[in-house]
C-alpha cells in the first residue's frame, strides 16, 4: 500500500519536474495539467485492453503491465512510455503475453521511446544510467527445447500465468515492433536477475521486429528464449551484461545487428546457449545471423566476444567483430556440447572479419573451452586444433575494417575493405547487402537520428 | 532488590536446616499396575500414631526422629504394603516409594518388603515405560546430568529412534521434524525458526528439566498433529529437598577455540547478552529511500547513513563456556507446601571452520558421464552463539488434594555469523572466481507463562481435574543481514575485480522480524470407572491452541552505476565512491528492494476435545481407546492482498487404540493403531519468496496446501529384565495421504522450490532396543550397554509435472523417492559405567542417522543427500567431595564432518561440507542437597 502511494507521489514529483523543465525552456508556456499528459497504467489483472496509446500523452507503467491474450495494444509513432522505478515484483515492465499483440510502429523521425519516469528526455538521466525500470517483454507460442515445453519468463512470479511462454506455433505473430528505443532498463528482479532490454520468449516468425535500440540496460540487451523471431536493424549499446543472448533453442534469423560495449561494463557480446534442461534437447539452437557488427570493451576488460555453450549451434556470417580481449569460444564437454554442433555443421562462423581481438591469430581467436570432464588431453587438443584450422577454411579474416571505437566515441560505418569474399544469403527475408557488418560503407548509418546513441553524439 | 534476594536465599537455607535434629522420610504411593499415583493413601509408622496421607501427586513426607522404622502404606481395595528397616538419619532425607497392587480377586494380606532404596529415577521411568499402555520413552534428570548434557537436545539423542538434526531439531524414527512435536509441560510453544514447525531443543538448558517424555504412539489426550513422536519437556515442580546447584564448564574445540583467524564482524556492545543494542538498526526504513534521479542529494545522504561495514574480519576466539545456577526447595507456608525452582544459565559457544566447501553441479543431459560443475567455493565461517535462559516455577498445594503452579520462562539466543566464500564458477567462465561475504545476526527470544492446576475431588467419584493455560511470545529478528558478492578473473597473474549484477545479486541488506504469540488452554478430567479391574478410568478433555504470527522483511539493494570495485570492500564504501561524490559515473546508492508479498500474517486456531478409556481388562490386558476431534482453522494473508489467501478449515476425528498385553510378568506385547494429521506451517502456506544467497534458490510458499492424514500401526514386544534393563522390538507402518513434500518448480527460470501435496507416501519400519547391565560378566559390575537401531523404508510419489522435468534429463527416473528428510536407519548406542561408591561414572556413546534427502534439486540432477554423521562422544564424571563434582568430556572423537552430496555414476559431488571439529570440555559442579 505504502509503496503504491509512494509511487503515485513519485509520479507527481516527476510530473512537477517535467513541468519545471518546460518552464525553464519557455516561461511563457501555460503549464499543462500533468494528469492530462501523464497517464498512469496499472494492470490489476485486466491487462491494457485493446487500446491505442497516442503520442500526445506519456504513459507511465506502474508495475508489470500485460497485454493479455486476445488484446491488441497499438502505440502511435512518437509515443513515450515511462516505467516507474522499483525492483523485484515491484518492477515496472510492459509484457505482451502469449496470444496478446503489440502494434508499435515508430518511424525514423518519430521513434517510440521506452524509458524511466525520471527521464525528461532532455538529459536529466545520463545516457549510460542503467537499471532504472524494467523493460519490454514479448511472449509467444513458438516452441522451446526445454522440458516441459513451457517456461515462466524470468522476473515474473511463477504464479502469474500470463508470464508463461512457449508452445508449438513457430509462425506465431505477436505484432510489430518498429523504430523503438528502449532506455535505462534492466532493474533487478531479484535472485541475481534483471530484466533484459527486449526479452523475446517463444516469439514466432510472424512477428515483425525491425529497427530496435536497447541502450544502457543493466542486464542483457536482447535475449531470446527459444522461438523463431526474425529481427533486423538491432542496436544494443552499453548493457551491463551480454548484448545478444539466446537460450532454449532459438531458431530465428537476424541481420544488421550492432552491439557496442562501453569500457566499464558488459560481459559477452554474444552469449549463446543451446538448451537449459536438458542442455542437449531438440530442436537445436541454430539462428542465422548475418551482417553483425560487434564492438567489445577492449583488451583490458578480459571479456569474450562470442560464447557457444550448453550445446548451442548458430551461424554468424558476413560479420565484423572488433575490440575484445577474447574471441569465440566453443564448449567441449565429455558428453554432448556445443563442439558437437560445430562438428555436425549446426554451428558455423563464415566470412567474418575479426580485428583487435585476442592475439590476432586463428588459434587465439577461435578457442575451445574445456568443460567438466574434458581436460587438456589429446582429444581436447585435437578438437582445439580443428576449430582453429576452421578459422581460415571458413573464410574468416583478420583485417582492419576501419571502424572507430574507444574514448566514448564510435564510428561504425566501415572505411576499410569489407566488400570482398562474401557469403550468399540463406533466405529471401534477408536484405541484399554487398558488404560485411551492419552498415553499408557507402551510405549513412541507419541508426542515425532515431537512436539515443546517435542523438547523444556518441555514435556517428 | 539485592537485599530481598539475600533474605530470600537465607530463608531457603533456614528452611533446609529446619529439620536438622530430625530426619525426613519422603516418597510416593503408586498403583503398581500402571505406575500412577494414589491420592489419599495412608503412610504410617508401624505401631504408632504418627503417619500421613499421600497428596495429589501421590507424595508424602514424614518427619521422624533418627532410628530404624517399619512403615505401612494402605489404600482402599489395595493390598497393604509394609516396608521394614527404613533408616532415618538426623538432618537427612530418606526416600521410599510404595507400590500397591490392586486387591480385587486376590488375598488382601499385607506384603512385607525390606527397604531397598530407590533413587535411580531412570529405572522408575523405565517402570513407567513398562506400565503405560502406549509406546513411550523417557529421560530423567539424573540421566541428563550423568551424561553431562547441557541442554535437552543432547539428552534426546540417546532415546530410541531419535536423531537430532543440526543440534536443534528432533527427528523421530528418521521422520523429519514436520512429523514431530515438542511441548513444554504439555503446552505448545512456538518454534523460533520461521521455516520449521518445531521448537529448537537447544533452547532448553538441562537445569530446568525434570524429565523428557517421548510418545511414539498417539493417545486421544495428546495433540493429533504428530506422527513420528511427541516430545514433552517437563520442568521441575516440587523438589524433594533443598537443592542448590552451581556449575561451570569450559570447552576447547579443535577448529574454533583460541584461533586468531576466527571470522566475525563488528556487532553491538550487548551482543554478549544476546541483545542487539541498536547497532544494527537501520537509519531509515527501506521505503523511505528515494529512487535514483528522484532526489540524488537525499539519496546520497541516506546511502551514507547506513553502516558501511560489509566485510568479514578476523579476531581471536575464546573457549566455549557455560555457567548455570539453579535453586529449588519446598517450603511450608502455613500448613501447605510451596515448591519453587529458579534457574539461570548462560552459554557462549564459538563454532567455526576454515575449510568448508560449497559446490553446485548439474546434470546437463541424459547419458552424461559426469555432472557439470557450476561452482566450487571454499567456505570459511565463524559463529558466536550466546544462549541465556531463566526459569522460575512456583507450585503450591492449596490442600493435599489441590495444587496450582505458575511457571515463567525466558530464553534468548544471539547468533553472530560471518561467512566468506571464495571459489570458481567454471560453468559461467573458466578462470572466473567469486567471493561472497555474509554478515548475519539472529536474535531469538521466547517468553512463556504457564498457569496450571490439579484438583482431586474425592466426593465426586474421585474425579481428577488438570488444567493448563500457557501464553507464549516468541520473536526472531535478523537485523541488518548483509551480503556482498563480487567476482574476479586472473589474467597474467593480475586480478581484475568486478561486481556483475547480471550474474548474482548486488550487495544487499535485509531486516527480518518474526513475532509469534501462542495461547494454549487445556483441561482434562479423569475419573476411575468400575469396568473390569481396578485402575480403569475414563478421561475427557478440551483444548484450544491459538497461534498468531507476523513476519516482515525489508530489503535494500546496494547498487552502483560505476565499476570502481578493486577488491577491497572497505575502500569501495569510502565517501568518495558514494553517489555523486564518485564523480563522472554515479557511485554507490541504496534502493528499496522490499517486496510486499514477503510479509505475512497468519493465525491458526485449533479446538480439540477427546474421550479416552483406559481399561485394565484383566490381570494382563490393558486397553486404551478413544478418539480426539480437532477442528482447525488456519489462515495466511500476505500483506500483498492481491495474492491468494491460504485457508485451511478441517475437522478431523482421530481415533486411537492402544493395547498392552502382559505375556509374562516382565514381558509385554503392544499394539497401537491411530490416525494423526500433519498441518502445513505458516511459512509453507505464505506466498513469501525467500532467496537464499548461499544456494541461489528461491523458496516460495503455496497457499493451496492441505493437511496430511496419517494412519499409524505399531506392534511392539518388550522384556524388562533387571531394573533398568530392557529388550524391545517394534514394527511400524504409516500411510500418509496427501503428504507435503519439497518440490521444485519445473517451469521456473531460476531454481525455485516450493511445497506440494503429493498423492501418498508409505513407510514401514523396525525398531530394536536393548539396555543391559553387564554385571554378569566378570569385572563388569558397574557397566551397562544400550543400543537402539531403527530401520525405515519410505516411498513417496513425485509430483507429475516435476517427474516430467526429471525424465527430461534422466529418462529412467523412478516415479517415487524416499520421503524428504527420512533416514533409512538410525543408530544410538552407549556403554556406561556407574560406580556409586566411588562417585565415578562414564559414558561412551555413538549416534548416527543414515543418509537422507536434504535438498531437492531441479530436473534430473540427483537430489542432495545429507550423509551420516558418526558422532562418538565420551564423558567421565567424578564426585570430588564437599559437594563438588567434575566432568570431562570429548565430543566428535571421530572428527566427523557434516557432508551433503550428490551421487552420480557412483561418484560423489560435494554440495556442502564442513568439519565441526572435536570438542574437549571440563566442567565443575557444586551442589547442595
Amino acid at each position: 500500500m505504502a509503496t503504491t502511494t509512494l509511487k503515485q507521489l513519485l509520479v507527481l514529483v516527476c510530473a512537477v519536474l517535467v513541468l519545471n523543465a518546460c518552464k525553464k525552456d519557455d516561461d511563457t508556456t501555460t503549464p499543462v495539467d500533468p494528469t492530462t499528459t501523464d497517464q498512469l497504467i496499472t494492470d490489476n489483472g485486466n491487462g491494457t485492453g485493446t487500446v491505442t496509446w497516442t503520442k500526445d500523452k506519456v504513459y507511465v507503467l506502474d508495475g508489470l503491465v500485460f497485454v493479455n491474450d486476445g488484446q491488441t495494444l497499438t502505440i502511435e509513432a512518437g509515443t513515450v512510455i515511462k516505467g516507474n522505478p522499483g525492483s523485484g515484483v515491484n518492477a515496472s515492465a510492459l509484457v505482451v503475453a502469449r496470444g496478446g499483440k503489440i502494434m508499435a510502429e515508430g518511424t525514423a523521425s518519430e521513434p517510440i521511446i521506452f524509458t524511466n519516469v525520471t527521464d525528461d528526455l532532455q538529459g536529466s538521466v545520463p545516457v549510460k544510467a542503467k537499471g532504472l525500470w524494467g523493460g519490454l517483454i514479448v511472449l509467444g507460442k513458438a516452441s522451446l527445447n526445454s522440458d516441459p515445453g513451457e517456461s515462466a519468463i524470468e522476473g515474473i512470479p511463477t504464479s502469474e500465468a500470463r508470464g508463461i511462454y512457449g508452445g508449438t506455433d513457430d509462425n506465431d505473430n505477436s505484432g510489430t515492433l518498429r523504430y523503438i528505443s528502449i532506455r535505462h532498463g534492466g532493474t533487478d528482479i531479484g535472485d541475481g536477475n534483471e530484466i533484459n532490454g527486449l526479452t523475446l520468449g517463444g516469439v514466432g516468425s510472424g512477428t515483425t521486429i525491425d529497427h530496435i535500440e536497447v541502450i544502457a540496460n543493466k542486464d542483457d540487451g536482447v535475449e531470446f528464449f527459444g522461438g523463431a523471431p526474425r529481427c533486423k536493424h538491432m542496436i544494443v549499446a552499453f548493457c551491463g551484461d551480454d548484448s545478444f543472448d539466446y537460450d532454449e533453442g532459438y531458431r530465428g534469423m537476424g541481420q544488421f545487428w550492432v552491439a557496442i560495449q562501453e569500457a566499464e561494463s558488459g560481459d559477452r557480446v554474444g552469449e549463446h546457449d543451446g538448451g537449459t534442461s536438458p542442455e542437449t534437447a531438440l530442436p537445436y539452437a541454430t539462428p542465422n545471423i548475418y551482417n553483425a557488427t560487434y564492438v567489445g570493451r577492449g583488451a583490458s576488460a578480459g571479456k569474450r566476444m562470442l560464447t557457444f555453450r550448453d550445446n548451442a549451434g548458430g551461424h554468424y556470417v558476413n560479420s565484423i567483430f572488433v575490440n575484445q580481449d577474447k574471441g569465440v569460444d566453443v564448449e567441449l564437454l565429455s558428453g554432448e556440447g556445443a563442439f558437437d554442433r560445430f562438428q555436425d555443421g549446426n554451428l558455423t562462423l563464415e566470412h567474418n572479419i575479426f580485428y583487435d581481438i585476442a592475439d590476432g591469430t586463428a588459434a587465439g581467436i577461435f578457442q575451445v573451452s574445456f568443460g567438466d570432464g574434458a581436460s587438456a588431453n589429446t582429444d581436447s587438443l585435437t578438437a582445439a586444433a580443428s576449430f582453429a584450422d576452421y578459422f581460415n577454411t571458413a573464410g574468416n579474416t583478420v583485417a582492419d575494417p576501419g571502424l572507430i571505437y574507444g574514448n566514448d566515441s564510435w564510428q561504425l560505418v566501415p572505411t576499410g575493405m569489407v566488400s570482398d569474399n562474401l557469403a550468399s544469403l540463406p533466405d529471401s527475408w534477408m536484405t541484399e547487402a554487398p558488404y560485411k557488418g551492419a552498415f553499408d560503407p557507402n551510405a549513412a548509418s541507419w541508426a542515425k537520428g532515431w537512436t539515443l546513441i546517435s542523438t547523444s553524439g556518441l555514435n556517428d | 532488590m539485592h537485599k530481598t534476594l539475600i533474605v530470600g536465599i537465607c530463608c531457603m537455607f533456614l528452611s533446609a536446616l529446619s529439620f536438622a535434629q530430625n530426619g525426613k522420610l519422603i516418597g510416593k504411593v503408586f498403583d503398581k499396575s500402571n505406575s500412577e499415583e494414589l491420592i489419599g493413601a495412608t503412610v504410617m509408622v508401624k505401631g504408632s500414631d504418627s503417619g500421613t496421607v499421600s497428596d495429589i501427586d501421590g507424595t508424602f513426607a514424614l518427619e521422624l526422629a533418627p532410628g530404624v522404622y517399619t512403615i505401612v502404606s494402605s489404600y482402599v481395595s489395595y493390598q497393604e504394603i509394609e516396608i521394614t528397616d527404613i533408616e532415618i538419619k538426623a538432618g537427612e532425607i530418606t526416600t521410599q516409594d510404595f507400590g500397591l497392587s490392586s486387591g480385587d480377586g486376590i488375598d488382601l494380606k499385607e506384603v512385607v518388603v525390606t527397604s531397598r532404596k530407590v533413587t535411580n529415577t531412570e529405572n522408575s521411568l523405565l517402570m513407567m515405560q513398562k506400565k503405560t499402555t502406549s509406546v513411550i520413552n523417557a529421560i530423567s534428570t539424573q540421566e541428563i546430568s550423568r551424561n553431562g548434557d547441557s541442554q535437552a537436545a543432547s539428552a534426546l539423542k540417546r532415546v530410541s529412534g531419535i536423531s537430532v538434526e543440526g543440534g536443534k531439531y528432533v527427528y523421530v524414527r528418521g521422520l523429519s521434524d514436520r512429523y514431530s512435536m515438542t511441548t513444554l509441560n504439555r503446552a505448545e510453544i512456538p518454534g523460533l525458526d520461521p521455516n520449521r514447525n518445531t521448537v529448537q531443543m537447544d533452547l532448553f538448558p538441562s537445569n530446568i528439566i525434570n524429565n523428557i517424555v517421548v510418545h511414539k504412539t498417539f493417545s486421544p489426550s495428546l495433540p493429533g498433529s504428530f506422527t513420528g513422536g511427541y516430545v514433552d519437556i517437563e520442568t521441575k515442580d516440587f523438589p524433594e529437598q533443598f537443592t542448590l546447584r552451581l556449575s561451570s564448564s569450559l570447552g576447547y574445540n579443535t577448529n574454533s577455540s583460541l584461533r586468531d583467524d576466527f571470522l566475525t564482524y563488528e556487532g553491538g556492545k550487548t551482543d554478549f547478552l544476546a541483545y542487539d543494542d541498536g547497532t544494527r538498526q537501520w537509519p531509515v526504513n527501506s521505503n523511505e529511500i528515494p529512487f535514483l534521479y528522484q532526489d540524488n542529494n537525499k539519496l546520497d545522504e541516506v546511502t551514507r547513513s547506513f553502516s558501511r561495514n560489509m566485510d568479514v574480519e578476523e579476531k581471536t576466539s575464546f573457549l566455549n563456556h557455560s555457567h548455570a545456577i539453579s535453586v529449588g526447595d519446598q517450603v511450608k507456608i502455613g500448613e501447605r507446601f510451596l515448591g519453587y525452582n529458579a534457574s539461570l544459565s548462560y552459554r557462549k559457544n564459538f563454532r567455526g571452520f576454515t575449510d568448508g566447501t560449497t559446490g553446485r553441479y548439474q546434470l546437463t543431459g541424459a547419458n552424461e558421464e559426469s555432472l557439470n560443475t557450476e561452482r566450487i567455493l571454499n567456505l570459511e565461517q565463524g559463529q558466536e552463539e550466546v544462549l541465556i535462559g531463566g526459569m522460575l516455577s512456583l507450585n503450591y498445594k492449596l490442600s493435599p488434594k489441590h495444587k496450582i503452579g505458575l511457571i515463567g520462562i525466558h530464553n534468548r539466543s544471539g547468533n553472530t555469523i560471518a561467512r566468506f566464500l571464495e571459489g570458481e564458477r567454471p560453468s559461467d567462465e573458466i578462470g572466473s572466481f567469486q567471493q561472497t561475504r555474509e554478515l548475519e545476526y539472529i536474535q531469538r527470544a521466547i517468553s512463556s507463562v504457564q498457569l496450571k492446576g490439579s484438583h482431586y475431588f474425592e466426593g465426586l467419584k474421585n474425579l481428577k481435574v488438570n488444567w493448563l493455560s500457557t501464553a507464549t511470545n516468541a520473536s526472531q529478528s535478523t537485523p541488518d543481514l548483509r551480503y556482498f558478492t563480487n567476482s574476479y578473473f586472473v589474467n597474467n597473474g593480475v586480478r581484475t575485480y568486478e561486481i556483475e549484477n547480471a550474474k548474482y545479486s548486488p550487495p544487499a541488506r535485509f531486516t527480518r522480524e518474526m513475532q509469534e504469540f501462542n495461547l494454549d488452554n487445556k483441561i482434562d478430567f479423569e475419573a476411575p470407572v468400575n469396568f473390569f479391574k481396578q485402575g480403569s478410568k475414563v478421561k475427557v478433555g478440551f483444548a484450544n491452541v491459538y497461534k498468531q504470527r507476523e513476519f516482515t522483511e525489508q530489503r535494500i539493494d546496494i547498487n552502483s552505476q560505476n565499476n570502481n570495485f578493486t577488491g577491497d570492500v572497505n575502500e569501495y564504501f569510502q565517501d568518495d565512491n558514494i553517489g555523486q561524490a564518485a564523480g563522472g559515473i554515479y557511485g554507490i546508492y541504496v534502493q528499496d528492494g522490499s517486496e510486499l508479498r514477503n510479509n505475512y500474517n497468519g493465525t491458526q486456531n485449533v479446538f480439540a476435545s477427546y474421550a479416552q478409556l483406559d481399561l485394565n481388562v484383566g490381570e494382563r490386558l490393558k486397553v486404551q481407546t478413544g478418539a480426539r476431534v480437532e477442528m482447525a482453522e488456519i489462515s495466511i494473508q500476505s500483506f500483498d492482498t492481491e495474492l491468494p489467501e491460504g485457508n485451511l478449515s478441517n475437522t478431523d476425528v482421530l481415533p486411537a487404540l492402544n493395547v498392552s498385553y502382559s505375556v509374562l510378568k516382565d514381558m509385554n506385547l503392544r499394539l497401537a493403531a491411530s490416525r494423526t494429521i500433519a498441518r502445513p506451517t505458516f511459512r509453507e502456506l505464505a506466498p513469501y519468496a525467500s532467496y537464499d544467497f548461499s544456494t541461489g534458490e528461491t523458496k516460495i510458499g503455496n497457499a493451496e496446501l492441505q493437511r496430511t492424514t496419517i494412519d499409524n500401526l505399531d506392534l511392539r514386544w518388550e522384556v524388562f529384565l533387571q531394573p533398568g534393563e530392557l529388550i524391545s522390538v517394534s514394527a511400524f507402518y504409516k500411510r500418509f495421504t496427501n503428504p507435503i513434500e519439497t518440490t521444485f518448480n519445473p517451469i521456473a527460470a531460476n531454481p525455485e522450490l516450493s511445497w506440494k501435496n503429493v498423492d501418498e507416501a508409505n513407510l514401514v519400519g523396525l525398531e530394536i532396543e536393548l539396555r543391559k547391565n553387564l554385571d554378569f560378566l566378570p569385572g563388569m559390575k558397574n557397566f551397562k550397554i544400550g543400543s537402539n537401531v531403527t530401520l525405515v523404508k519410505s516411498t513417496v510419489s513425485i509430483d507429475p509435472l516435476e517427474l516430467l522435468a526429471i525424465r527430461g534429463t534422466d529418462p529412467d527416473a523412478e516415479a517415487t523417492r524416499e520421503m524428504f528428510g527420512q533416514s533409512p536407519f538410525v543408530i544410538n548406542s552407549f556403554l556406561a559405567y556407574d560406580n556409586k561408591e566411588l562417585g565415578l561414572n562414564a559414558n561412551l556413546s555413538y549416534n548416527m542417522a543414515a543418509a537422507k534427502i536434504a535438498v531437492v534439486i531441479a530436473a534430473g540432477t540427483p537430489n542432495v543427500y545429507e550423509q551420516a554423521f558418526h558422532a562418538l562422544n565420551f564423558n567421565i564424571g567424578k564426585d570430588i567431595g564437599k559437594g563438588f563434582s567434575m566432568r570431562l568430556s570429548a565430543n566428535n572423537i571421530l572428527d566427523s564432518s557434516i557432508r551433503r552430496t550428490y551421487l552420480y555414476n557412483d561418484k560423489e559431488y560435494i554440495y556442502s561440507q564442513f568439519n565441526p571439529g572435536q570438542t574437549f570440555s571440563v566442567g565443575l559442579t557444586y551442589s547442595v542437597n
